[in-house]
């Protein structure tokens, strides 16, 4: 049963990454982009953190490095149990506020898109980045607050 | 009481994965791409996505997003059109000087062993390379240029699959390609994103008058065709080194159309 949990995990990771891929359809490769997939890694690294993701993790970086990119195999891996290991780490040291929160996420969007800082540093990109923070965070919450509203005791 | 040491075995677990992918990394690294190309060779019936199903996205694409904003630019379009007509004049005048030096370029590309493969955008990833239709199913090899409709490289392909492959875009930072002026001087042509950095790496004939910067077959490549120009560009000489900043113009999209070359 655990198993069957755990390939399920890799399914929905996998199937995130190629829906974040094909949302850049709509975007029309716009620099501002939705990233379903890195609210998902955010969303399980502060609060769902645990052993039965890695394989979800691990897995669906070696299917990126597999088919969509030219980086040498597991560095997307790495890049993203990275993410879940450090984002869980600061999320705990940090006080439970929207503020801290955000910075985490900016941070969780920095090693995401390192490369793309990393290789064309500049103020622009900087506040791309920053951009794309703002809206997936905004999109985080929505679905933070989403998942989190009992609906049965809001009816009683 | 019990959290902490779990949470901390769970950080151990999750270092063990990333020192493993660390060493699959290696593998990698040390078989020149060699074992991932092999597994991506034998699993690429993974890779979801189709023509077809860009198709899919794209038409719903037009019909849900696109409406008003087709409309507001075929307005701006229009107003631009009339005021566009009246520097048509200056324009010809211009072009006729580019027909010249077009002719000249074109006396070096051999077109009767070319065949163009014409190639549609797929997928961008998060490191901003695009996935493109064509792959082994039409021979594409790795340094394949692809040019855009105005016949400049725009690409080159880095990863090939069965049915579509990974390019190189004048857009990315890892961009790198040889080219040669018609003097002979060669020159490496790299990017940052927004400007292509034109820097000679062999010095025939110290000449500025340079129109254009093109592939060679010296650099593998199957033909000549042309990089960028630098007909109306600041070239400057400094320490016998020839260079060049060009800013990029050309922005990619689904509707782009761009070119596989391949010889016939």
């Amino acid at each position: 049963m655990k198993i069957l949990r755990n390939i399920s995990y890799i399914f929905l990771f996998v199937a995130l990454l190629v829906l974040e891929l094909l949302l850049g359809i709509f975007s029309e490769f716009s620099d501002l982009e939705i990233l379903p997939f890195l609210i998902l890694l955010f969303y399980i690294s502060i609060n769902k953190f645990s052993n039965d993701y890695i394989p979800a993790f691990f897995f669906s970086g070696i299917y990126y490095d597999l088919f969509y990119t030219s980086n040498y195999f597991g560095s997307t891996s790495a890049k993203f149990l990275s993410i879940g290991i450090v984002i869980n780490f600061i999320n705990k040291k940090l006080d439970d506020n929207l503020f801290s929160e955000f910075l985490v996420f900016l941070l969780s969007v920095s090693i995401y898109k390192f490369e793309f800082i990393i290789f064309s540093f500049s103020f622009i990109q900087l506040t791309i980045v920053f951009l794309i923070s703002v809206i997936n965070y905004f999109l985080f919450k929505l679905i933070n607050i989403t998942l989190k509203r009992d609906v049965f005791k809001k009816s009683i | 009481m019990f959290q902490e040491p779990q949470k901390r075995r769970n950080y151990v677990i999750y270092i063990l994965f990333i020192f493993l992918s660390g060493s699959i990394f290696l593998a990698d690294l040390f078989s020149n791409k060699k074992f991932s190309d092999l597994i991506s060779d034998n699993a690429d019936f993974l890779f979801p996505v189709s023509q077809e199903a860009i198709d899919l996205f794209d038409s719903l694409d037009l019909n849900i997003i696109k409406n008003k904003n087709t409309l507001i630019n075929e307005n701006i379009r229009l107003k631009n059109e009339v005021i566009e007509l009246r520097k048509l004049k200056l324009i010809n005048e211009r072009l006729v000087e580019e027909i010249r030096s077009n002719n000249e370029l074109i006396k070096n590309v051999n077109l009767e062993n070319i065949i163009y493969y014409k190639s549609t955008i797929l997928i961008k990833n998060t490191e901003d390379e695009y996935l493109i239709s064509g792959g082994r199913n039409i021979n594409l090899n790795k340094n394949d240029l692809i040019l855009n409709e105005e016949g400049f490289v725009v690409a080159y392909i880095v990863k090939v699959f069965d049915d579509h492959s990974l390019m190189n875009t004048i857009i990315n930072s890892e961009f790198s390609i040889p080219g040669i002026d018609k003097y002979g001087n060669q020159y490496l042509v790299t990017s940052n994103r927004e400007e292509l950095l034109i820097n000679s790496i062999y010095i025939e004939e110290e000449n500025l008058n340079i129109d254009y910067i093109f592939t060679d077959v010296a650099f593998d490549h199957i033909g000549q065709f042309p990089i960028v120009k630098l007909t109306n560009e600041e070239v400057s000489n400094a320490n016998n080194k020839i260079s060049a900043v060009v800013r990029i113009d050309y922005k990619f999209s689904f509707d782009s159309n761009i070119y596989i070359v391949k010889e016939k």
